[in-house]
């Protein structure tokens, strides 16, 4: 009798092997991917409320006011001396609307700027007149940074000299890139995960802005040299 | 015996054929279906559609991947909201991502545009960046977003509308351009409803009031399998 326990034990065990050995392959070749990490380039994770809290700490910096390089920075138009206040107060009251390119010669590039990743989207660029006169030229790049997350670039020929730029003072500076002045408004944190920065271009017209999404300081400034280069 | 053991294995590979892929590593086995609606107007409204699909809502008229809606009240200060069906095939529903408003880009005499970014809740991975300008941000908090089998409605007031005038921005009154750009494409699959909303080219005035509580308000549509890279 015990015999013929032992026997039945140990086939219901090989069965149970066997039906497992089964259940496991079958897994195997049904999701390759389980109890592995993905291959190839991962999807960036994100922690909201570290980027949330970094943005936030940031904002209570005490803000940038005042005349670099020739440009006037301020948080709000509000903010700026009466004469500039007023002039962009004239150039604005008829409104503003896109224009037709060929209106923009003055204002637009000498060369397309080399900016690695990017996608100009949409293709061609946007001329806005205020007021019957063209006031800017526009390109925007979409690509993706090196944390992962999209990243976009605005690149503005415009004929302001102030601008109403929310800044820590703690983040602006002035400094050379390829040669030309330049008003470096870095991001929050050096990595710039979600958040904003600027790299403005003092101009006989008025200025050459990059308005930043998501690049960190080291991004920002490759991007930074591109736009000089396509602009001496 | 041979029968019990055929038995056997027959009974493995039926479980392992049935069983959800990635329960045991990054990938759930679930998928996640973001159907966004018309951002602007409290819950159970019909805001206006004022500009078909466009890039900008100009003559010559292009295609792209914006649409304008009228937040229906004079002057600027309006709410607008990140809001949507949301769908797991996870039974149990729950948590499926978390929204993140981000400024974008902001400035006097640029056009100010906010984001917000789509964070799978499993995993934390980024997975759309829905985008939306001449508004600003009044709740910068991060928040929770609920999915079902039959789709969960959500709404959630970021922001309002803003005078947005400025040397290099085309604007003509207070509304939301609602748009997106690409995230991590494949795996998140982005759909756009072009069935129902027309292009700018057919339509740039008024083009028909649409409710925000609806799946079938959909304008654009982010899927993707939870957990995978």
């Amino acid at each position: 009798m015990k015999t013929l326990l032992f026997r039945y034990s140990i086939a219901a065990v090989a069965l149970a092997l066997l039906g497992f050995t089964a259940f496991g392959l079958t897994r195997y070749f049904a999701d390759p991917g389980a109890g592995s990490e993905a291959t190839g380039r991962p999807a960036p994770a994100i922690e909201p409320e570290q980027i949330v809290a970094t943005i936030e700490a940031g904002k209570q910096k005490p803000r940038f006011v005042g005349e670099l390089a020739g440009v006037f920075i301020a948080p709000t138009p509000a903010d700026w001396p009466a004469a500039l206040r007023e002039a962009r107060e004239e150039r604005l009251a008829g409104g503003c609307r896109a224009a037709s390119r060929d209106r923009a010669a003055h204002l637009d590039l000498r060369a397309e700027p080399d900016l690695p990743g990017f996608q100009q989207s949409p293709p061609e660029p946007q001329v806005i007149e205020c007021s019957g006169s063209v006031t800017s030229i526009n390109r925007e790049y979409v690509g993706t940074a090196a944390n992962g997350g999209p990243a976009t670039i605005l690149l503005t020929r415009s004929v302001s000299r102030a601008l109403g730029i929310d800044a820590a003072e703690e983040s602006v500076s002035v400094t050379t890139i390829d040669g030309r002045t330049a008003i470096l408004i870095r991001p929050v944190s050096p990595d710039g995960t979600g958040q904003t920065s600027n790299i403005i271009f003092p101009e006989d017209f008025g200025t050459t802005t990059v308005y930043a999404f998501n690049l960190s300081e080291p991004e920002l400034i490759r991007v930074a040299e591109a736009v000089a280069a396509a602009t001496k | 015996m041979r029968f019990l053991a055929a038995l056997a294995v027959v009974l493995g590979v039926s479980i392992g054929v049935g069983w959800p892929n990635g329960t045991s590593g990054h990938q759930t086995g679930y998928q996640i279906i973001v159907q966004m609606t018309p951002p602007t107007k409290s819950s159970g409204s019909s805001p206006t559609l004022t500009c078909g699909w466009h890039t900008a809502c100009v003559s010559p008229w292009s295609s792209g991947v914006g649409l304008d809606w009228d937040d229906d009240d004079d002057g600027y200060g309006n709410s607008w909201y990140f809001r949507g069906v949301m769908v797991t095939t996870n039974s149990a529903g729950g948590a499926v991502f978390k929204g993140t408003p981000l400024v974008n880009q902001t400035g006097s005499e640029v056009c100010e545009r906010m984001t917000v970014w789509v964070t799978e809740f499993h995993h934390g991975t980024l997975r759309a960046a829905p985008m939306y300008t001449h508004v600003n941000i009044t709740s910068a908090s991060a928040f929770t977003v609920p999915g079902s089998v039959l789709g969960t409605y959500y709404s959630k007031k970021v922001g309002e509308t803003i005078d947005d005038h400025g040397d290099s921005c085309d604007f003509f009154g207070s509304h939301v351009h609602e748009w997106d750009i690409t995230v991590n494409s494949p795996p998140t699959t982005t759909s756009r409803n072009t069935t129902k909303y027309p292009s700018a080219s057919t339509c740039h005035t008024t083009c028909g009031t649409h409710r925000n509580d609806l799946a079938s308000s959909w304008t654009r549509k982010f899927t993707w399998n939870e957990g995978a890279n």
